[in-house]
């Protein structure tokens, strides 16, 4: 009985997911105004700020499972850190994509450097390294240690990076008076989109969990035959 | 504290003899960064009259200089396990950092030395408006990039790809810096400001965070 | 390309990005979940474990 209740958790959450995706989609092409100045191109806006927000979230779970598991040594909290950190840049990816289609249509240029696009784009090199670096190191515990150290020190540089970028020349909209229309179809993103968020962490933690499970197995049985399980780091001098 | 230090000058004086005494990494260095600042010299300052991305340009030279020496001065320890010898000295492992962190300065500041007077000139950057000012600086900025990198170093050393994985890790790490002295110093130089205050809080920020946070983090890292 | 076409370009490659990680996610997780199930058996034909190994 409790396991039929938990098979139904995950189709449940991710159908109400698609349905408020849906309404939210619905809610900005009939119910939302146009911006005065910017006019359409403004209900970018919608989707791009949550999905910023939403990064950072990502990006906080990250910081907080490297720290776990710096402190604890638990596998779990690395495979949270490495889930969080995937879904970190695809959200990021969603902001920097969303930016420049803006940027385009705004400025008529692709990129500019301006601080926030700057920003956007140190970010995502951030945690995209973050991948890299774990998809590069072979033994399983150093580099869950690497990661975690990295993702340590990543977090702690976003505030710089924000910091240091906003001493550029700016030519971003600063703060943008929303009328109240605005206001809930912007509710109304946040809702599905930080969903999506939690969603594919927990679906991407679910995979690494049954990855490394698997793997040790595999691990365990040659050794168990009687053959030599090769060291996994320190061989070459 | 005195015995911290002493300690630290012992380590550092005995980093600084092997390289003296083997010559392996300091040249290389130099090289490096004079061969990085002619390639980017060669393509940029071309036909322009007043480099004012000098700053720039001497950041790229000093962030695969420094990944280099901080790849050098841990790879020493890798050799006939003398990091088990060291971390059986009994001492704080925080020390261990400070002194290879000194270490890389020191090697750092001999490579700074040469690279800097040499792309001032290729670039024609006019440094006599407000030496202080790009001494204070980049001075900041390499303190936080060495901060940083020596941590790394010791993290990525035992791995097969040492030096690729720690260029990889440093950069993204260190762009706050970049950002901030580049824009600095084109506020003194080129706009002909007084030093940004807010700018050199922020490298000097980097600094303080990154060197506790490395320093904290050490103890748990080192591993033979 | 005017406004509204950017918008809706933003639109369908924003969603596009995050709901095809989703379902990618979701195929795997399927394609893990025959592979636990295929993986005992496998197990159990398996010749080396008959011929002399230890468990």
């Amino acid at each position: 009985m409790v396991g039929r209740i938990r098979n139904l958790v995950g189709p449940t959450y991710w159908i109400l997911t698609f349905v408020l995706t849906v309404v939210a989609v619905a809610m900005v092409a009939f119910y939302t105004p146009d911006e005065k100045t910017m006019g359409t191109i403004q209900k970018i806006f919608y989707l791009h700020l949550p999905t910023a927000i939403c990064t950072f979230l990502a990006c906080l779970v990250n910081f907080i499972c490297s720290i776990a598991f710096l402190a604890q040594r638990r596998s779990a909290c690395d495979d949270a850190a490495a889930a969080s950190a995937r879904v970190a840049v695809q959200l990021c990816t969603v902001v920097l994509v969303t930016g420049m289609i803006w940027g385009k249509s705004a400025w008529g240029q692709w990129w500019t450097w301006s601080p926030r696009l700057t920003f956007s784009l140190v970010l995502w090199l951030l945690y995209a390294v973050y991948l890299m670096v774990r998809s590069s190191v072979e033994s399983e515990q150093r580099r869950a240690l690497i990661a975690a150290v990295y993702g340590l020190i990543a977090f702690l540089d976003v505030p710089l990076v924000y910091l240091s970028v906003r001493m550029m020349p700016d030519i971003h909209p600063v703060s943008v008076s929303l009328a109240p229309a605005m206001r809930w179809t912007l509710i109304a993103w946040f809702v599905p989109i930080t969903m999506i968020t939690f969603g594919l962490i927990v679906v991407r933690y679910n995979l690494n969990r049954l990855d490394r499970l698997g793997r040790r197995d595999d691990e365990i049985a040659p050794s168990a035959r009687g053959f030599e399980v090769l060291p996994a780091e320190g061989g070459a001098v | 504290m005195t015995a911290a230090i002493r300690q630290i000058g012992l380590l550092v004086a005995k980093d600084l003899r092997i390289e003296s005494r083997s010559r392996q990494t300091l040249g290389l260095v130099i090289v490096l960064g004079l061969l990085i600042v002619t390639v980017l010299g060669l393509g940029l300052a071309a036909g322009k009259p007043a480099g004012f991305d000098a700053t720039a340009v001497l950041w790229v030279a000093y962030l695969f200089a420094g990944v280099l020496c901080f790849e050098k001065t841990m790879a020493v320890e890798r050799d006939e396990g003398a990091l088990a010898g060291l971390m059986l000295a009994p001492m704080d492992r925080g020390i261990i950092y400070l002194s290879k962190l000194a270490a890389n300065l020191l090697l750092m500041l001999a490579v700074a030395a040469v690279v800097t007077p040499v792309g001032v000139l290729f670039f024609g950057f006019d440094l006599s408006a407000a030496p202080g000012s790009f001494a204070i600086v980049m001075g900041s900025g390499i303190v936080g990039f060495a901060a940083v990198g020596t941590l790394f170093s010791a993290l990525v050393s035992s791995t097969r790809l040492a030096g690729g994985l720690l260029a990889m890790m440093v950069f993204p790490i260190a762009l706050p810096l970049v950002i901030t002295s580049t824009l600095t110093l084109m506020g003194v130089f080129r706009d002909g400001r007084e030093l940004a205050a807010g700018g050199v809080g922020v490298l000097v920020a980097f600094d303080v965070i990154f060197l506790t946070v490395s320093w904290l983090v050490f103890d748990w890292i080192l591993e033979p | 390309m005017n406004d509204s076409q950017y918008t809706i370009l933003a639109y369908a490659v924003g969603l596009g990005l995050l709901w095809g990680y989703a379902g990618v996610l979701w195929i795997s997780a399927r394609r893990r979940r025959c592979e636990a199930f295929v993986e005992p058996v496998v197990e159990k034909v398996d010749p080396w474990g008959d011929l002399g190994g230890t468990p």
